[in-house]
Protein backbone atom coordinates (compact mmCIF):
# COMPACT_ATOMS: atom_id res chain seq x y z
CA UNK A 1 0.00 0.00 0.00
CA UNK A 2 1.28 3.54 -0.75
CA UNK A 3 1.48 6.22 1.91
CA UNK A 4 -0.46 8.79 0.08
CA UNK A 5 -2.66 9.32 3.68
CA UNK A 6 0.03 10.03 5.92
CA UNK A 7 3.29 11.41 5.27
CA UNK A 8 6.12 11.36 8.14
CA UNK A 9 5.29 15.04 9.16
CA UNK A 10 2.04 14.02 10.06
CA UNK A 11 2.74 10.65 11.78
CA UNK A 12 5.53 12.84 13.79
CA UNK A 13 3.35 14.72 15.10
CA UNK A 14 1.07 11.88 16.23
CA UNK A 15 3.94 10.22 17.99
CA UNK A 16 5.07 12.85 19.45
CA UNK A 17 1.38 13.32 21.26
CA UNK A 18 1.48 10.02 22.17
CA UNK A 19 5.06 9.82 23.97
CA UNK A 20 3.85 12.44 26.27
CA UNK A 21 0.73 11.12 26.51
CA UNK A 22 2.05 8.13 27.42
CA UNK A 23 4.98 8.73 29.65
CA UNK A 24 2.69 11.38 31.28
CA UNK A 25 0.18 9.47 32.18
CA UNK A 26 2.19 6.05 33.15
CA UNK A 27 4.19 7.96 35.43
CA UNK A 28 2.83 11.62 36.77
CA UNK A 29 6.06 13.50 34.79
CA UNK A 30 5.94 16.49 32.63
CA UNK A 31 6.92 15.51 29.77
CA UNK A 32 8.36 18.71 27.16
CA UNK A 33 9.66 17.65 23.64
CA UNK A 34 12.83 18.42 21.61
CA UNK A 35 13.41 18.16 17.81
CA UNK A 36 16.75 18.54 18.39
CA UNK A 37 18.39 14.59 18.41
CA UNK A 38 22.25 15.54 18.05
CA UNK A 39 22.75 14.57 21.71
CA UNK A 40 22.07 10.92 20.20
CA UNK A 41 25.23 10.53 19.39
CA UNK A 42 27.08 11.33 22.69
CA UNK A 43 24.09 8.95 24.71
CA UNK A 44 25.48 6.15 23.14
CA UNK A 45 28.37 5.81 25.13
CA UNK A 46 26.27 5.02 28.46
CA UNK A 47 24.80 1.96 28.89
CA UNK A 48 21.13 2.24 26.77
CA UNK A 49 18.15 0.59 27.00
CA UNK A 50 16.08 0.23 23.75
CA UNK A 51 12.12 -0.91 23.59
CA UNK A 52 11.23 -1.66 19.87
CA UNK A 53 7.79 -2.44 18.09
CA UNK A 54 7.37 -2.88 14.00
CA UNK A 55 4.35 -1.57 12.23
CA UNK A 56 3.03 -3.19 9.08
CA UNK A 57 0.57 -2.32 6.93
CA UNK A 58 -0.24 0.97 5.49
CA UNK A 59 3.37 1.66 6.81
CA UNK A 60 5.97 -0.37 7.29
CA UNK A 61 8.22 0.93 10.45
CA UNK A 62 10.33 0.69 13.14
CA UNK A 63 9.61 2.29 16.60
CA UNK A 64 12.24 2.62 19.03
CA UNK A 65 12.33 4.59 22.39
CA UNK A 66 15.56 4.30 23.90
CA UNK A 67 17.16 5.88 27.17
CA UNK A 68 20.15 5.86 29.49
CA UNK A 69 19.78 2.78 32.11
CA UNK A 70 18.96 4.94 35.24
CA UNK A 71 16.51 6.92 33.47
CA UNK A 72 14.36 3.73 32.54
CA UNK A 73 14.40 2.78 36.14
CA UNK A 74 13.51 6.00 37.03
CA UNK A 75 10.58 5.89 34.59
CA UNK A 76 9.79 2.34 35.01
CA UNK A 77 10.26 2.76 39.33
CA UNK A 78 7.25 5.65 38.59
CA UNK A 79 5.03 3.34 36.56
CA UNK A 80 5.20 0.59 39.39
CA UNK A 81 5.45 2.08 42.96
CA UNK A 82 8.80 -0.22 43.08
CA UNK A 83 11.89 1.66 44.23
CA UNK A 84 14.56 1.95 41.69
CA UNK A 85 16.71 -0.03 43.70
CA UNK A 86 14.57 -3.34 43.83
CA UNK A 87 13.69 -3.42 40.39
CA UNK A 88 14.73 -6.43 38.61
CA UNK A 89 16.81 -6.51 35.01
CA UNK A 90 13.45 -7.70 33.97
CA UNK A 91 10.89 -5.29 34.86
CA UNK A 92 13.15 -2.45 33.24
CA UNK A 93 13.31 -4.51 29.99
CA UNK A 94 9.16 -5.22 30.23
CA UNK A 95 8.71 -1.48 31.40
CA UNK A 96 10.36 -0.10 28.12
CA UNK A 97 8.32 -2.82 25.80
CA UNK A 98 5.03 -2.03 27.72
CA UNK A 99 5.91 1.83 26.73
CA UNK A 100 6.42 1.20 23.26
CA UNK A 101 3.25 -1.40 22.90
CA UNK A 102 0.99 1.50 24.58
CA UNK A 103 2.64 4.34 22.28
CA UNK A 104 2.36 2.27 19.04
CA UNK A 105 -1.14 1.32 20.63
CA UNK A 106 -2.06 4.83 20.78
CA UNK A 107 -0.65 6.01 17.24
CA UNK A 108 -2.01 3.26 15.63
CA UNK A 109 -5.56 4.01 17.03
CA UNK A 110 -5.05 7.46 15.47
CA UNK A 111 -4.59 6.07 11.83
CA UNK A 112 -6.73 3.03 11.99
CA UNK A 113 -9.27 6.00 12.59
CA UNK A 114 -8.11 7.44 9.16
CA UNK A 115 -8.76 4.53 7.70
CA UNK A 116 -5.20 2.98 7.48
CA UNK A 117 -4.62 -0.91 7.71
CA UNK A 118 -1.93 -1.68 10.19
CA UNK A 119 -0.75 -4.42 12.41
CA UNK A 120 2.01 -4.39 14.95
CA UNK A 121 4.19 -6.80 16.16
CA UNK A 122 5.00 -7.80 20.19
CA UNK A 123 7.68 -5.49 22.16
CA UNK A 124 10.56 -5.94 23.06
CA UNK A 125 13.38 -4.39 24.13
CA UNK A 126 17.77 -4.81 23.92
CA UNK A 127 20.48 -3.14 26.19
CA UNK A 128 23.95 -2.37 26.05
CA UNK A 129 26.91 0.08 25.62
CA UNK A 130 27.63 2.03 21.84
CA UNK A 131 24.13 0.49 20.01
CA UNK A 132 24.07 2.11 17.15
CA UNK A 133 21.14 2.02 15.12
CA UNK A 134 21.81 2.25 11.17
CA UNK A 135 19.07 2.84 8.56
CA UNK A 136 19.01 2.85 5.33
CA UNK A 137 16.64 4.90 4.54
CA UNK A 138 17.90 8.23 6.21
CA UNK A 139 15.05 10.79 4.36
CA UNK A 140 12.72 8.58 6.35
CA UNK A 141 13.70 8.59 9.71
CA UNK A 142 12.06 10.52 12.68
CA UNK A 143 14.29 11.71 15.14
CA UNK A 144 12.72 13.34 18.62
CA UNK A 145 14.16 13.84 22.38
CA UNK A 146 11.46 13.91 25.28
CA UNK A 147 13.16 15.65 28.72
CA UNK A 148 11.27 15.07 32.05
CA UNK A 149 13.42 16.69 34.91
CA UNK A 150 16.42 13.77 35.12
CA UNK A 151 14.96 11.73 32.36
CA UNK A 152 15.76 11.93 29.03
CA UNK A 153 14.08 9.29 26.18
CA UNK A 154 14.96 9.44 22.29
CA UNK A 155 11.97 7.78 20.12
CA UNK A 156 13.39 7.14 16.74
CA UNK A 157 11.12 5.86 13.68
CA UNK A 158 12.18 4.14 10.21
CA UNK A 159 10.64 3.02 7.55
CA UNK A 160 11.10 -0.01 6.66
CA UNK B 1 -11.67 -2.42 7.30
CA UNK B 2 -14.92 -1.83 9.39
CA UNK B 3 -15.32 1.97 10.49
CA UNK B 4 -18.96 2.33 11.22
CA UNK B 5 -18.87 1.41 14.65
CA UNK B 6 -15.98 3.78 15.95
CA UNK B 7 -17.74 7.39 16.84
CA UNK B 8 -19.19 8.99 13.24
CA UNK B 9 -18.68 12.81 13.15
CA UNK B 10 -22.20 13.21 13.02
CA UNK B 11 -22.32 11.24 16.43
CA UNK B 12 -19.26 12.71 17.82
CA UNK B 13 -21.09 16.47 17.36
CA UNK B 14 -24.20 15.60 19.19
CA UNK B 15 -22.57 14.22 22.31
CA UNK B 16 -20.19 16.87 21.80
CA UNK B 17 -23.18 19.11 22.44
CA UNK B 18 -24.68 17.10 25.00
CA UNK B 19 -21.61 17.05 26.67
CA UNK B 20 -21.08 20.23 26.94
CA UNK B 21 -24.72 21.82 27.31
CA UNK B 22 -25.45 19.38 30.20
CA UNK B 23 -21.97 18.48 31.44
CA UNK B 24 -20.43 21.82 31.24
CA UNK B 25 -17.72 20.33 29.92
CA UNK B 26 -15.95 20.96 26.67
CA UNK B 27 -14.27 17.95 24.63
CA UNK B 28 -11.52 18.36 21.74
CA UNK B 29 -12.40 17.01 18.47
CA UNK B 30 -9.20 14.97 18.96
CA UNK B 31 -10.30 13.24 22.24
CA UNK B 32 -13.33 10.75 20.40
CA UNK B 33 -11.18 8.05 21.58
CA UNK B 34 -10.82 8.91 24.68
CA UNK B 35 -14.86 9.17 25.10
CA UNK B 36 -15.06 5.62 23.44
CA UNK B 37 -13.66 3.73 25.97
CA UNK B 38 -14.88 5.72 29.02
CA UNK B 39 -18.36 5.51 28.40
CA UNK B 40 -17.96 1.61 27.29
CA UNK B 41 -20.14 0.63 30.42
CA UNK B 42 -22.32 2.77 29.92
CA UNK B 43 -23.34 0.99 26.98
CA UNK B 44 -23.50 -2.26 29.00
CA UNK B 45 -25.75 -0.87 31.27
CA UNK B 46 -27.97 1.00 29.21
CA UNK B 47 -28.50 -2.20 27.08
CA UNK B 48 -27.13 -0.24 23.97
CA UNK B 49 -25.77 -1.73 20.72
CA UNK B 50 -24.02 1.26 19.17
CA UNK B 51 -22.68 4.59 20.35
CA UNK B 52 -25.29 6.19 18.49
CA UNK B 53 -27.91 4.61 20.39
CA UNK B 54 -26.65 5.44 23.60
CA UNK B 55 -26.16 8.93 22.43
CA UNK B 56 -29.64 9.11 22.03
CA UNK B 57 -30.90 7.76 24.86
CA UNK B 58 -28.94 10.42 27.29
CA UNK B 59 -29.89 13.22 24.72
CA UNK B 60 -33.49 12.79 25.19
CA UNK B 61 -33.21 11.63 28.95
CA UNK B 62 -31.90 15.33 29.82
CA UNK B 63 -31.86 13.87 33.68
CA UNK B 64 -29.29 15.09 35.90
CA UNK B 65 -27.85 11.35 37.22
CA UNK B 66 -27.41 10.42 33.95
CA UNK B 67 -25.84 13.79 33.06
CA UNK B 68 -23.47 13.07 36.16
CA UNK B 69 -22.94 10.08 35.21
CA UNK B 70 -21.05 10.98 32.15
CA UNK B 71 -18.98 13.55 33.53
CA UNK B 72 -17.59 11.06 36.05
CA UNK B 73 -17.17 8.70 33.01
CA UNK B 74 -15.23 11.12 31.12
CA UNK B 75 -13.02 13.26 33.31
CA UNK B 76 -9.74 12.26 34.57
CA UNK B 77 -8.81 12.18 38.16
CA UNK B 78 -5.45 12.41 37.61
CA UNK B 79 -4.22 14.11 41.03
CA UNK B 80 -0.77 14.09 42.69
CA UNK B 81 0.20 15.11 46.59
CA UNK B 82 1.20 18.57 47.10
CA UNK B 83 0.55 19.46 43.02
CA UNK B 84 2.54 22.25 42.01
CA UNK B 85 4.21 23.15 45.37
CA UNK B 86 3.19 26.72 45.81
CA UNK B 87 0.11 26.53 46.94
CA UNK B 88 1.22 24.81 50.10
CA UNK B 89 4.63 27.15 50.48
CA UNK B 90 1.58 30.36 50.52
CA UNK B 91 -0.72 28.04 52.71
CA UNK B 92 2.48 27.79 55.44
CA UNK B 93 4.02 30.49 54.62
CA UNK B 94 1.17 33.44 54.16
CA UNK B 95 -2.32 31.90 55.38
CA UNK B 96 -1.78 29.91 58.35
CA UNK B 97 0.52 33.19 60.23
CA UNK B 98 -2.28 35.10 59.82
CA UNK B 99 -4.87 32.63 60.58
CA UNK B 100 -3.35 31.92 63.70
CA UNK B 101 -3.03 35.46 65.14
CA UNK B 102 -6.35 36.19 63.73
CA UNK B 103 -7.94 32.96 66.30
CA UNK B 104 -5.50 34.28 69.16
CA UNK B 105 -7.03 37.01 68.56
CA UNK B 106 -9.96 36.41 68.59
CA UNK B 107 -11.19 37.95 65.42
CA UNK B 108 -12.21 34.76 63.43
CA UNK B 109 -13.43 31.49 65.48
CA UNK B 110 -12.90 28.96 62.82
CA UNK B 111 -11.19 28.52 59.50
CA UNK B 112 -12.93 26.38 56.56
CA UNK B 113 -10.91 25.34 53.78
CA UNK B 114 -12.57 23.67 50.59
CA UNK B 115 -10.93 20.95 48.05
CA UNK B 116 -13.52 21.45 44.99
CA UNK B 117 -12.88 18.45 42.92
CA UNK B 118 -10.52 16.45 45.35
CA UNK B 119 -10.44 13.13 43.08
CA UNK B 120 -8.62 10.19 45.50
CA UNK B 121 -8.07 12.89 48.51
CA UNK B 122 -4.51 14.18 47.64
CA UNK B 123 -5.26 17.71 47.52
CA UNK B 124 -7.45 17.68 51.11
CA UNK B 125 -4.82 15.56 52.55
CA UNK B 126 -1.62 17.35 51.54
CA UNK B 127 -3.64 20.19 53.24
CA UNK B 128 -4.40 18.90 56.35
CA UNK B 129 -0.89 17.68 56.66
CA UNK B 130 0.37 20.76 56.34
CA UNK B 131 -1.59 22.81 59.11
CA UNK B 132 -1.52 19.32 61.18
CA UNK B 133 2.58 19.73 60.77
CA UNK B 134 2.41 23.48 60.60
CA UNK B 135 0.70 23.75 64.60
CA UNK B 136 2.48 20.87 65.86
CA UNK B 137 5.89 21.86 65.40
CA UNK B 138 4.78 25.28 67.29
CA UNK B 139 2.82 23.24 70.10
CA UNK B 140 -0.26 24.57 69.13
CA UNK B 141 -1.96 21.53 67.87
CA UNK B 142 -4.15 20.76 71.20
CA UNK B 143 -5.43 24.48 71.03
CA UNK B 144 -5.92 24.94 67.29
CA UNK B 145 -6.64 21.93 65.41
CA UNK B 146 -10.14 21.50 66.00
CA UNK B 147 -10.37 25.31 64.17
CA UNK B 148 -9.65 23.96 61.48
CA UNK B 149 -12.19 22.26 58.62
CA UNK B 150 -11.87 20.83 55.52
CA UNK B 151 -14.46 19.88 53.34
CA UNK B 152 -13.79 17.45 49.57
CA UNK B 153 -16.47 17.55 47.10
CA UNK B 154 -15.74 15.80 43.97
CA UNK B 155 -18.70 14.32 41.70
CA UNK B 156 -17.72 11.11 41.60
CA UNK B 157 -18.62 8.65 44.31
CA UNK B 158 -16.12 6.09 43.89
CA UNK B 159 -13.11 8.14 44.24
CA UNK B 160 -14.41 9.72 47.45
CA UNK B 161 -14.62 5.74 48.55
CA UNK B 162 -11.27 5.67 47.99
CA UNK B 163 -10.23 9.04 49.22
CA UNK B 164 -12.00 8.25 52.95
CA UNK B 165 -10.26 4.88 53.25
CA UNK B 166 -6.58 6.95 53.27
CA UNK B 167 -4.94 3.76 52.04
CA UNK B 168 -2.88 4.40 49.02
CA UNK B 169 -0.88 2.24 46.63
CA UNK B 170 2.85 2.87 46.44
CA UNK B 171 2.69 4.66 42.55
CA UNK B 172 0.36 6.97 44.11
CA UNK B 173 2.60 7.88 47.34
CA UNK B 174 5.90 8.35 44.86
CA UNK B 175 3.75 11.03 43.21
CA UNK B 176 4.67 13.91 44.70
CA UNK B 177 4.81 12.81 48.37
CA UNK B 178 7.81 14.32 50.40
CA UNK B 179 9.53 11.99 52.75
CA UNK B 180 9.58 14.14 55.71
CA UNK B 181 5.43 13.81 55.31
CA UNK B 182 5.35 10.65 54.16
CA UNK B 183 7.70 9.64 56.98
CA UNK B 184 5.54 11.33 59.27
CA UNK B 185 2.25 10.70 58.33
CA UNK B 186 1.85 7.29 56.87
CA UNK B 187 2.61 3.95 58.03
CA UNK B 188 3.19 0.68 55.49
CA UNK B 189 1.76 -2.19 55.26
CA UNK B 190 3.77 -4.28 52.73
CA UNK B 191 3.17 -2.43 49.74
CA UNK B 192 -0.03 -0.16 50.39
CA UNK B 193 0.80 3.38 52.75
CA UNK B 194 -2.02 4.01 55.30
CA UNK B 195 -2.82 7.48 56.62
CA UNK B 196 -2.69 8.44 60.31
CA UNK B 197 -6.58 8.91 61.60
CA UNK B 198 -5.55 12.32 62.97
CA UNK B 199 -5.13 13.42 59.08
CA UNK B 200 -7.97 11.29 58.41
CA UNK B 201 -10.11 13.02 60.05
CA UNK B 202 -9.83 16.39 59.38
CA UNK B 203 -11.11 16.09 56.10
CA UNK B 204 -15.19 15.50 55.63
CA UNK B 205 -15.59 14.11 52.40
CA UNK B 206 -18.80 14.88 50.31
CA UNK B 207 -20.42 13.87 47.05
CA UNK B 208 -20.90 17.31 45.47
CA UNK B 209 -21.36 18.50 41.63
CA UNK B 210 -19.90 21.81 41.04
CA UNK B 211 -23.07 22.70 38.63
CA UNK B 212 -25.54 23.00 41.72
CA UNK B 213 -25.43 26.00 44.04
CA UNK B 214 -22.56 26.44 46.55
CA UNK B 215 -25.45 27.84 49.37
CA UNK B 216 -25.73 24.72 51.67
CA UNK B 217 -21.72 24.35 51.97
CA UNK B 218 -21.23 27.84 54.03
CA UNK B 219 -18.91 29.76 53.40
CA UNK B 220 -14.69 29.50 53.20
CA UNK B 221 -11.57 31.31 54.10
CA UNK B 222 -9.83 29.01 51.21
CA UNK B 223 -11.23 27.03 48.14
CA UNK B 224 -9.07 24.98 46.22
CA UNK B 225 -10.48 24.20 42.65
CA UNK B 226 -7.52 23.07 40.78
CA UNK B 227 -6.96 20.97 37.52
CA UNK B 228 -10.96 20.57 37.40
CA UNK B 229 -12.00 24.05 35.68
CA UNK B 230 -9.40 23.17 32.42
CA UNK B 231 -12.24 20.63 31.19
CA UNK B 232 -15.31 22.83 31.79
CA UNK B 233 -17.01 25.24 28.72
CA UNK B 234 -16.33 28.96 29.47
CA UNK B 235 -19.21 29.61 30.27
CA UNK B 236 -19.57 26.94 33.51
CA UNK B 237 -15.89 28.28 34.45
CA UNK B 238 -17.08 32.04 34.04
CA UNK B 239 -19.75 30.86 36.32
CA UNK B 240 -17.89 29.05 38.97
CA UNK B 241 -15.58 31.71 39.12
CA UNK B 242 -18.46 33.68 40.53
CA UNK B 243 -20.11 31.40 42.85
CA UNK B 244 -16.91 30.95 44.11
CA UNK B 245 -15.77 34.30 45.18
CA UNK B 246 -19.55 34.00 46.91
CA UNK B 247 -18.82 31.20 48.59
CA UNK B 248 -15.18 33.04 49.99
CA UNK B 249 -15.36 35.11 52.92
CA UNK B 250 -14.19 38.51 52.58
CA UNK B 251 -10.48 38.52 51.18
CA UNK B 252 -11.23 34.71 51.00
CA UNK B 253 -8.64 32.61 48.86
CA UNK B 254 -8.77 30.83 45.46
CA UNK B 255 -6.46 28.72 44.27
CA UNK B 256 -6.64 27.26 40.72
CA UNK B 257 -3.84 24.83 38.99
CA UNK B 258 -0.48 26.64 38.45
CA UNK B 259 -0.86 26.11 34.44
CA UNK B 260 -4.52 27.51 34.45
CA UNK B 261 -6.29 30.74 33.71
CA UNK B 262 -9.24 32.44 34.52
CA UNK B 263 -10.05 35.33 31.98
CA UNK B 264 -12.89 37.05 33.74
CA UNK B 265 -11.48 37.12 37.35
CA UNK B 266 -11.36 41.02 38.20
CA UNK B 267 -14.43 41.75 39.06
CA UNK B 268 -13.99 39.67 41.92
CA UNK B 269 -10.28 38.72 42.97
CA UNK B 270 -7.15 40.10 42.84
CA UNK B 271 -4.27 38.31 42.32
CA UNK B 272 -1.51 38.21 44.65
CA UNK B 273 1.94 36.27 44.11
CA UNK B 274 4.28 34.34 46.35
CA UNK B 275 7.61 32.91 45.24
CA UNK B 276 6.45 32.35 42.08
CA UNK B 277 2.91 30.71 43.21
CA UNK B 278 -0.26 32.70 41.89
CA UNK B 279 -3.49 32.81 43.97
CA UNK B 280 -6.33 35.17 44.39
CA UNK B 281 -7.76 37.41 47.10
CA UNK B 282 -11.20 37.89 46.81
CA UNK B 283 -11.98 41.52 46.48
CA UNK B 284 -13.13 43.46 50.02
CA UNK B 285 -16.79 45.09 49.76
CA UNK B 286 -17.10 47.80 47.58
CA UNK B 287 -19.70 50.43 49.08
CA UNK C 1 -11.89 -12.56 47.48
CA UNK C 2 -9.26 -12.30 44.18
CA UNK C 3 -9.21 -10.09 41.32
CA UNK C 4 -7.14 -11.92 38.21
CA UNK C 5 -5.40 -9.79 35.96
CA UNK C 6 -4.26 -11.54 33.03
CA UNK C 7 -1.62 -9.57 30.59
CA UNK C 8 1.86 -11.05 29.14
CA UNK C 9 3.53 -8.19 30.60
CA UNK C 10 4.82 -8.55 33.76
CA UNK C 11 4.82 -4.39 34.65
CA UNK C 12 1.21 -4.38 33.38
CA UNK C 13 0.33 -7.24 36.25
CA UNK C 14 2.63 -5.14 38.94
CA UNK C 15 0.80 -1.37 38.27
CA UNK C 16 -2.52 -3.74 38.78
CA UNK C 17 -1.08 -5.57 41.97
CA UNK C 18 -0.69 -2.04 43.32
CA UNK C 19 -4.27 -1.02 43.02
CA UNK C 20 -5.80 -4.38 43.93
CA UNK C 21 -4.19 -4.37 46.72
CA UNK C 22 -4.73 -1.00 48.29
CA UNK C 23 -8.46 -2.34 47.65
CA UNK C 24 -7.80 -5.24 50.25
CA UNK C 25 -8.36 -7.78 47.17
CA UNK C 26 -5.46 -10.65 47.01
CA UNK C 27 -4.08 -10.87 43.18
CA UNK C 28 -3.79 -13.58 40.74
CA UNK C 29 -1.73 -13.53 37.67
CA UNK C 30 -1.46 -15.09 34.98
CA UNK C 31 0.61 -13.92 31.81
CA UNK C 32 -1.79 -15.52 29.21
CA UNK C 33 -5.08 -17.53 28.83
CA UNK C 34 -3.89 -20.67 28.80
CA UNK C 35 -2.50 -19.99 31.95
CA UNK C 36 -6.03 -18.12 33.45
CA UNK C 37 -8.03 -20.65 32.26
CA UNK C 38 -6.34 -23.21 34.57
CA UNK C 39 -6.37 -21.37 37.44
CA UNK C 40 -10.42 -20.45 37.02
CA UNK C 41 -10.89 -24.19 36.66
CA UNK C 42 -9.75 -24.58 40.26
CA UNK C 43 -10.70 -20.51 41.94
CA UNK C 44 -13.46 -19.55 39.94
CA UNK C 45 -15.88 -19.66 43.06
CA UNK C 46 -12.61 -16.80 44.83
CA UNK C 47 -12.54 -14.75 41.81
CA UNK C 48 -14.66 -11.28 41.82
CA UNK C 49 -13.12 -9.81 38.53
CA UNK C 50 -11.04 -10.53 35.73
CA UNK C 51 -8.49 -7.81 33.70
CA UNK C 52 -8.10 -8.96 30.87
CA UNK C 53 -5.93 -7.84 28.12
CA UNK C 54 -6.69 -8.23 24.47
CA UNK C 55 -3.38 -8.90 22.87
CA UNK C 56 -1.20 -11.86 24.06
CA UNK C 57 0.59 -14.77 22.80
CA UNK C 58 -1.44 -17.68 21.96
CA UNK C 59 -5.38 -17.16 22.98
CA UNK C 60 -5.93 -13.39 22.47
CA UNK C 61 -8.41 -11.78 25.29
CA UNK C 62 -11.27 -11.57 23.07
CA UNK C 63 -11.45 -15.29 22.70
CA UNK C 64 -10.91 -15.76 26.58
CA UNK C 65 -13.76 -13.35 27.02
CA UNK C 66 -15.82 -15.15 25.04
CA UNK C 67 -15.26 -18.73 26.66
CA UNK C 68 -16.15 -17.33 29.88
CA UNK C 69 -18.97 -15.34 29.27
CA UNK C 70 -20.05 -19.52 27.56
CA UNK C 71 -19.07 -21.10 30.87
CA UNK C 72 -21.67 -21.66 33.44
CA UNK C 73 -19.50 -20.90 36.03
CA UNK C 74 -17.57 -18.59 34.83
CA UNK C 75 -20.01 -16.18 33.08
CA UNK C 76 -21.19 -14.23 36.16
CA UNK C 77 -17.61 -12.98 37.33
CA UNK C 78 -17.20 -9.51 35.58
CA UNK C 79 -14.56 -8.52 33.23
CA UNK C 80 -12.86 -5.67 32.41
CA UNK C 81 -10.39 -5.69 29.24
CA UNK C 82 -7.63 -3.61 29.97
CA UNK C 83 -6.01 -3.02 26.78
CA UNK C 84 -3.79 -0.80 24.41
CA UNK C 85 -6.25 -2.24 21.92
CA UNK C 86 -8.52 0.90 21.01
CA UNK C 87 -11.46 2.02 18.39
CA UNK C 88 -14.84 1.88 18.80
CA UNK C 89 -14.85 -1.15 16.93
CA UNK C 90 -13.37 -3.53 19.39
CA UNK C 91 -15.17 -1.98 22.10
CA UNK C 92 -18.52 -2.50 20.93
CA UNK C 93 -17.52 -6.51 20.57
CA UNK C 94 -16.45 -6.73 23.70
CA UNK C 95 -19.17 -4.69 25.84
CA UNK C 96 -21.81 -7.10 23.06
CA UNK C 97 -19.55 -10.23 24.21
CA UNK C 98 -20.47 -9.39 28.38
CA UNK C 99 -17.38 -7.18 29.44
CA UNK C 100 -18.42 -4.82 31.91
CA UNK C 101 -15.63 -2.24 31.28
CA UNK C 102 -12.64 -1.23 28.96
CA UNK C 103 -9.87 0.84 30.20
CA UNK C 104 -7.44 1.50 27.10
CA UNK C 105 -3.80 1.87 28.39
CA UNK C 106 -2.27 4.16 28.93
CA UNK C 107 -4.66 4.71 32.13
CA UNK C 108 -3.13 6.60 35.49
CA UNK C 109 -3.71 4.64 38.59
CA UNK C 110 -6.51 6.77 39.75
CA UNK C 111 -8.73 5.72 36.75
CA UNK C 112 -7.81 2.26 37.12
CA UNK C 113 -8.30 2.06 40.65
CA UNK C 114 -11.56 3.52 39.97
CA UNK C 115 -13.10 1.10 37.01
CA UNK C 116 -11.76 -1.51 39.41
CA UNK C 117 -14.35 -0.25 41.91
CA UNK C 118 -16.97 0.18 39.66
CA UNK C 119 -16.40 -3.38 37.90
CA UNK C 120 -17.03 -4.57 41.73
CA UNK C 121 -19.78 -2.48 42.22
CA UNK C 122 -21.71 -4.30 39.49
CA UNK C 123 -20.83 -7.83 39.65
C1 LIG D 1 -7.95 16.09 37.43
S1 LIG D 1 -8.80 15.89 38.93
C2 LIG D 1 -7.98 17.09 39.95
C3 LIG D 1 -7.82 16.65 41.38
C4 LIG D 1 -7.15 17.64 42.31
N1 LIG D 1 -7.92 18.85 42.46
C5 LIG D 1 -5.75 17.98 41.85
O1 LIG D 1 -5.52 19.11 41.43
O2 LIG D 1 -4.89 17.12 41.89
C6 LIG D 1 -10.37 16.63 38.58
C7 LIG D 1 -11.53 16.16 39.48
O3 LIG D 1 -12.66 17.01 39.28
C8 LIG D 1 -13.84 16.24 39.38
N2 LIG D 1 -14.95 16.91 38.66
C9 LIG D 1 -15.10 17.07 37.34
N3 LIG D 1 -16.25 17.70 37.06
C10 LIG D 1 -16.87 17.95 38.24
C11 LIG D 1 -18.10 18.56 38.61
N4 LIG D 1 -18.96 19.06 37.69
N5 LIG D 1 -18.40 18.64 39.93
C12 LIG D 1 -17.55 18.14 40.85
N6 LIG D 1 -16.38 17.55 40.56
C13 LIG D 1 -16.04 17.44 39.27
C14 LIG D 1 -13.45 14.90 38.75
O4 LIG D 1 -14.29 13.86 39.21
C15 LIG D 1 -11.98 14.75 39.19
O5 LIG D 1 -11.86 13.94 40.32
Amino acid sequence: MDMVSVDMKKLNGLLNRAVIDVITTMTGFDVEDDPDCSQFAEFESVETIIGVMAVFGSIDAVVALATDINSSKLIVAYMTGIMPTDLTDEDVHDGMAELVNMLVGRVKADLVREGLDLSITSPFSISGTNIEMVFKDRENRICRRFIAGDVEMFLSVAKI
Amino acid sequence: MNMNVNISSKEFALMQRYIEEECGISIGNDKAYLIESRLSSMLGEFNCSSYEELYHLIYTKKDRRVSERVIDAITTNETLWFRDKTPWIILEKVLLPQYIKDLESGKRDRIRIWSAGCSTGQEPYSTAMVIHNFLDIRGLKEKFLPKFEIVATDISSTVLEVAKKGRYDSISIMRGMPASYRDKYFKREGRVWILDDEIRNMVDFRQFNLQNSFVLLGKFHIIFCRYVMIYFSSDLKDELVSKFSMALKDSGILFIGSSEMLSVYREYFDMEQYEGGVYYRKKGEVL
Amino acid sequence: MKIMTVDDSAIVRKIIRSAVEVLDYEVVEAKDAKEALDILEDEYEDIALILLDWNMPGMDGFEMLELIKKDKHLRHIPVMMVTSETGGENIIKAIQTGATHYLVKPFTIEELTKRILECLGRG
